[in-house]
């Protein structure tokens, strides 16, 4: 017994009391400085933790005005909670176990101002992200202005206008040397001396008579030839008569092919009012999922789908304080896990309660998906608003992400669609039901929102500034009292595709498409005009000259008629 | 440092029983040795401060080994897994695994089990092997130094004098 030192048994008490005293004592500061670390790194901002109070019997956390930095803006704070309670299991906690079977979240205020920056890393610059809400690329239906279109456009009906008109200079020229020929007056001197001679000689003697026979058979001859090359003189011109009248036609419809051709090339015809909605609400839309996407992005790190969060060191390297050997456990939980979370929160919508269970980190241990329903009550702006989900993870493989969302009766009060300087367009007031449902599997987005609007009031200030479009829409937009958006999500989550229906493009597409067509119309009525004021003297004078022909037509065929008769005549006195 | 090496040449050369001061020695092995804020290590506080053993010893003990641990690592690593990754033992570890007390000490650690294994075995060859030394250091080094005319000469010195005056 001289080998043992009692008084070494009471300087060991002492010693091991000190240090449970010194962890009593500091447990709290260490807790806070513990948590506030672990939270900041998990949300990738600060979190400020004011205190953190240890109950022992049962062991339990109080924890005081928590807040979290919203990561993307260190001024202010994602949320804040104003008590944070809950009671931990100890004997989990040896096995590094954060089990909690009912917590308590009351006094959550979102979106509050911070004091100071809650930055704990240089913040990623976002990809070149422009405010949706302030571009809105309204359709340009400006028409251009015919006198310009019509100094630098070559006209069709002017280079057959010009054609026209030579061809009907060569073919008078032709026509006159036909003419010329078949009226050669000496030519047909001859013939009428020819013919008085035979007259003559018909009644002279034997020998008279039969040279007037002769020279009768001679003259016929002739005159037969004569009729030939008016016959023919007749075909020729009767040929270009109807070419010239064929080509007046066409140079007459030109100008419909220019007014086509014109309207082609300035894409007139594809001029249109387009999809309406898309384009007020593609923006928001995108918005809205821009949205969801940041806030799937922060509870991510929460859904129970990562086997590392409860895995040991298992790779550590031997110098970093080796490798801890993992063994089979007789009744497994998980890493992190809380049965049952009470929520309170308070927000400028009114007071939101509810229930979020079975948070784990993971659920394939604990065999529960985490499922959470947070209710309105007393809302300011809204009849009810209920946001419910599952985060199921159970099967690795088929886990999934679902959110239902609705809202009834929602007042929107100056609730804008686009802050454009073109069309700036605003909801002035309108009563909203919204219900969404959206799945996330594999990555992948599927889910509907159903949005209806009713005793709506836009408001378009400045549509005057903008372009036609703007003002069109304007108009169209002032007589919509109620429409609805169908929105459809699909596709990658980073890079989901929306597809956005809505009776908005009947309503006010109509309008808008009535409106516009009018001023095609138009725009067609006076290109049309002034095409045909520019070809309307040529044409004029085609006509004219093609008169003129028909006169030469006129004369030929009387000529041919007066001939038809000589020689009928010359043959009857021959007879004799 | 070099009042904790004085202070020992001291005791080694004072009335104190050679067993107090080699079993300080080795047990300070195993906080050396171990990460030191393992739950066993109480118990060997506990051993420290009951039985008779040599305190400054085992603290000076306890810093040559916490130092001499860095270099040891991976061997406690590698003997650690090999013991814990033993077929015919998985059943025992799975018991201790399942229990909460033993999951405090963390024994399914390779290097906290490698070097408690390491410094438990090399417990009794150290604490003999320490007795073997501490005596033959009295009875022969000792006795061989005081005799010395230089070694008297120095004690008599006034270097001698500041360098214990500086180790107490």
């Amino acid at each position: 017994m001289k080998n043992i030192r009692w008084g070494g048994l009471i300087g060991f008490i002492i010693i091991t009391a000190a240090i449970a005293g010194s962890f009593l004592l500091f447990a709290e500061p260490l807790a806070r400085s513990f948590l506030q670390t672990q939270l900041s790194q998990l949300n990738k901002a600060k979190v400020d933790i004011q205190a953190v109070d240890i109950g022992y019997s049962p062991f339990s956390l109080t924890i005081t005005n928590l807040q979290a930095t919203d990561a993307s803006q260190p001024m202010s704070n994602m949320f804040e909670v104003a008590q944070v309670k809950f009671s931990l299991s100890l004997s989990d906690l040896i096995y590094k176990k954060f089990i909690v079977d009912d917590m308590s979240l009351s006094g959550i205020k979102l979106n509050t101002p911070r004091k100071t920056s809650g930055t704990i890393e240089t913040p990623k610059k976002e990809k070149d992200q422009k405010d949706l809400l302030n571009s809105l690329d309204l359709p340009k239906i400006a028409l251009p202005d015919i006198d310009d279109i019509l100094s630098k456009e070559p006209l069709t009906s002017e280079k057959l206008i010009s054609e026209l008109n030579l061809d009907i200079q060569n073919t008078q020229k032709n026509w006159q040397l036909i003419n010329q020929d078949i009226n050669d007056s000496n030519r047909w001197a001859q013939y009428e001396n020819l013919y008085n001679t035979i007259q003559k000689d018909l009644k002279g003697n034997f020998s008279q008579k039969l040279q007037a026979v002769k020279s009768a058979k001679k003259l016929s001859k002739s005159l037969k030839a004569e009729a030939k090359k008016i016959k023919q003189a007749r075909k020729t011109i009767n040929t270009d008569i109807s070419r010239l009248n064929d080509n007046f036609k066409a140079a007459k419809e030109s100008p419909k092919e220019d007014i086509k051709r014109i309207k082609e090339k300035y894409s007139l015809n594809n001029l249109n009012a387009g999809n309406i909605t898309q384009l007020l609400f593609g923006n928001k839309a995108a918005e809205w999922v821009r949205l969801a996407q940041t806030t799937y992005d922060r509870i991510k790190p929460y859904i129970g789908d990562d086997d590392k969060a409860d895995e040991e060191q298992q790779e550590a390297p031997a110098r970093a304080g080796g490798k801890n050997i993992v063994f089979k456990e007789y009744n497994p939980k998980p890493g992190f896990y809380i049965r049952n979370i009470s929520v309170d929160a308070i927000t400028e919508r009114g007071r939101f309660a509810g229930i979020i269970s079975d948070v784990s980190s993971n659920q394939s241990i604990n065999k529960q998906a985490t499922r959470f329903k947070l209710s309105g009550k007393d809302l300011k702006h809204s009849d009810m608003e209920v946001i419910k989900g599952e985060l199921n993870y159970i099967k690795k493989t088929k886990g999934f992400s679902e959110l239902v969302y609705s809202i009834t009766r929602h007042q929107l009060n100056d609730y804008p669609i686009s802050k454009s300087s073109s069309l700036p367009i605003a909801i002035k007031k309108s009563l909203m039901d919204v219900a969404t449902k959206v799945r996330l599997q594999n990555g992948v987005l599927a889910g509907s929102s159903r949005l209806n609007f009713n005793d709506v009031d836009f408001s378009t200030k400045n549509a005057d500034k903008g372009n036609n479009f703007s003002r069109m829409l304007a108009n169209s937009l002032e007589q919509v009292q109620q429409f609805y958006l169908d929105i459809k999500f699909s596709g990658a989550i980073e890079n989901p595709k929306l597809k956005i229906n809505s009776d908005l493009d009947k309503k006010i597409g109509t309008q808008l498409k009535a409106q516009l067509n009018k001023r095609k119309l138009a725009f067609e009525k006076n290109l049309k005009s002034k095409i045909e004021n520019k070809i309307k003297e040529p044409m004029k004078k085609l006509e004219t000259e093609l008169q003129q022909l028909n006169k030469i037509k006129s004369k030929l065929n009387a000529k041919e008629k007066e001939l038809q008769t000589r020689i009928a005549s010359l043959k009857k006195q021959i007879r004799f | 440092m070099l009042s904790q090496i004085i202070k020992f040449i001291q005791i080694l050369s004072s009335e104190t029983a050679p067993v107090q001061i080699s079993a300080g020695i080795a047990l300070s092995m195993i906080p050396g040795f171990s990460p030191l804020f393992s739950l066993h290590n109480l118990l060997v506080l506990l051993v420290l401060l009951m039985l008779r053993i040599n305190i400054a010893a085992f603290m000076l003990g306890l810093a040559f080994f916490t130092a001499f641990a860095y270099l040891l690592d991976p061997l406690f690593h590698s003997i650690g897994q090999l013991v814990l990754t033993q077929e015919g033992l998985q059943n025992f570890w799975t018991e201790l695994y399942n229990s909460s007390f033993w999951r405090l000490t963390g024994f399914n650690n390779t290097i906290v089990m490698g070097s408690l294994l390491v410094s438990l075995a090399a417990f009794i060859p150290g604490l003999l092997l320490g007795n073997f030394l501490i005596n033959h250091y009295r009875n022969d080094i000792l006795v061989f130094l005081n005799n010395s005319r230089i070694f008297k000469a120095f004690k008599s010195s006034k270097l001698f004098t500041k360098i214990i005056a500086a180790a107490e």
